[in-house]
């Protein structure tokens, strides 16, 4: 599979370079995504997103997944007598729910960590925009550190240090698994190219992650329509449960 | 096998909620508990958040409460006067409860409000539940059975205002007092619990109403609380979760069949204590993780939905 992909992403970059189709920067990087629609279906467990180009000159490769901005609740535990309870939610408004940091060789040997940090190439740096409703955020400072330690363990925030294959220094690819539980929306995709710990291009893409069939309807109708909704779906809940449990016993009756 | 909640926004294992159902089923045909109180506690446990676990719950409720009513209603145990006075007081609780719950939400407390509420209701019945039980296994017989319904009138309430004529109910009784009954299983109701458990025996021990007009009129309640609660759940704060729900309610008709099949062969009293030590169970965990130091203070969740 993976002979096939480069196969394919070696045959597609060149035709891209030969053609000067497909997206160009400046300084010559080119980026494909092989899909770059991502469909949430009922069974869907998650996806790998496969992506290639090419530079002009050798050097790293840096890739930054980020889903659109949302907000999040964030909750803390706190000791009342003897227990411990959740006391309130700080509502943190502009922050990615996911962000994966793909690169060929890991990040503090790429470059500087004030570089990484000037180009968003750290969580932390992805939270600069957040903002924190500052009524609710008393005892809540510090709170990055929190965000970004929760968003690891949920797999939203990754860093994939060698997902990043090089060839011959100018190609490059790199297959990321998307989680099953995942933010929707059109997503960024930013390729950075360093020589030397210093950025020589820059290229972006987009990836949309969109819900489809029964689940984008369903959503949408439940959430759009919540009034009809409720009351359709517990007129079915209550058919549902009288007519299963007539048909089932009619079933035994007749098996009696 | 895995499969996505579009509200919940997760995924779960479509067998293992597919058991939950059948399990809550086939314990309330065997019973004659309904498994509200026990499903969604299940379903915060697998991860379901709290919101709703509590807001899909109500319509297996109304969906089982449905079948349970028709054969009641044409075998004549309901009094409609009796029960009417019940809704009267659960839909307004209910509705009230709808809404705190939204702004509870909001402000970050609903979770903590359910987790005390399920320690202490639950905690309750179990040991109730449990205490009856190891009487009846062990043969000291329980005094089994309502107190036999002598007095019209009267009783502990009789200096009450309001007194009405129940027909069907055999009762004389204050209209307050159904009222505040049914305002109190509104509140349970709103909470996910559906609220029969604790409707049936109330009606039997406190308000001398007879056993089967008890129960036919405590699913008319459960019926219709819990129709106008899913209603309002989806409509209002967005947490009834349809693929949830349609696999619950298929897996409790199939369990309720089973159990139904199963309940001249399997020993009753046995099984009632298995449902104490469940609910117990259930409750101690739920006790632990109130008192336990977490490992991880912070927790993240989503708005806006």
């Amino acid at each position: 599979m993976s002979v096939l992909r480069r196969g394919l992403a070696l045959a597609l970059v060149l035709g891209c370079c030969a053609g000067a189709i497909g997206a160009r920067a400046d300084s010559g990087l080119l980026t494909e995504l092989q899909s770059s629609h991502v469909k949430i279906t009922t069974g869907f467990t998650g996806q790998h997103v496969f992506v290639f180009g090419s530079t002009a000159r050798p050097g790293d490769i840096v890739i930054r997944v980020t889903s659109p901005d949302e907000t999040q609740a964030l909750s803390r535990k706190s000791r009342v007598g003897p227990f411990w309870i959740k006391r309130g939610k700080t509502r943190i408004e502009r922050v990615p729910g996911l962000v994966y940091l793909l690169s060929n060789r890991p990040l503090d040997e790429i470059a500087d960590r004030a570089v990484l940090e000037r180009h968003g190439l750290t969580f932390h740096s992805t939270l600069a925009a957040a903002h924190v409703d500052a009524e609710s955020a008393q005892g809540y400072a510090g709170w990055q550190a929190a965000f970004e330690r929760l968003k690891q363990k949920q797999g939203l925030f990754r860093k994939l240090e060698s997902d990043v294959r090089l060839e011959d220094g100018r190609l490059f690819s790199a297959d990321f698994p998307l989680p099953a539980k995942l933010p929707i929306g059109p997503y960024r995709l930013d390729v950075y190219a360093f020589r030397n710990g210093v950025l020589i291009a820059r290229h972006e893409s987009t990836l949309r992650v969109d819900e489809v069939g029964v689940e984008r309807w369903l959503s949408r109708v439940a959430l759009q329509h919540s009034v009809t909704f409720g009351v359709l779906f517990t007129a079915l809940a209550v058919a549902l449960g009288l007519s299963l449990s007539m048909l089932l016993r009619r079933d035994r009756i007749r098996r009696a | 096998m895995e499969i996505f909640l579009p509200i919940a926004h997760m995924d779960v294992n479509l067998l293992l909620v597919l058991a939950f159902g059948v399990s809550i089923g086939f314990l309330s045909a065997l019973t004659g508990v309904g498994g509200g109180f026990l499903l969604t506690p299940l379903l915060m446990i697998i991860g379901v958040p709290p919101l709703v676990a509590v807001g899909t719950t109500p319509a297996l409720i109304a969906g089982s409460a449905a079948a349970g009513s028709y054969s009641h209603w044409r075998l004549g145990n309901m009094d409609l006067r009796f029960g009417l006075s019940l809704l009267v007081g659960s839909w307004s609780t209910a509705i009230g409860a709808i809404y705190a719950t939204r702004i509870l939400e909001r402000g970050g407390h609903f979770e903590t409000i359910v987790v005390f509420t399920y320690v202490t209701i639950l905690g309750t019945v179990g040991t109730i539940t449990f205490a009856e039980s190891i009487r009846a296994v062990f043969g000291r017989a329980a005094v089994a059975g309502a107190p036999a319904a002598t007095a019209p009138t009267g009783g502990p309430f009789g200096w009450l205002p309001g007194q009405v004529e129940f027909k069907v109910a055999q009762r004389r009784m204050s209209i307050l007092l159904p009222l505040l009954l049914g305002a109190f299983i509104g509140i349970l109701n709103a909470l996910g619990m559906g609220g029969g458990f604790v409707a049936v025996p109330a009606m039997i021990y406190l308000l001398r109403v007879p056993t089967k007009v008890a129960i036919g009129t405590s699913l008319l309640l459960m019926l219709a609380t819990s129709t106008v609660v899913s209603t309002m759940q989806a409509s209002i704060n967005h947490s009834l979760d349809p693929i949830l729900a349609l696999t619950l309610i298929l897996g409790s008709a199939l369990g309720a069949q089973w159990g139904a099949r199963m309940s001249s062969i399997l020993p009753g009293e046995k099984l009632r204590l298995l449902l104490a030590l469940i609910l117990l169970a259930v409750a101690i965990k739920f006790l632990v993780g109130l008192l336990t130091t977490p490992a991880e203070l912070y927790s993240l969740s989503r708005v806006g939905r």
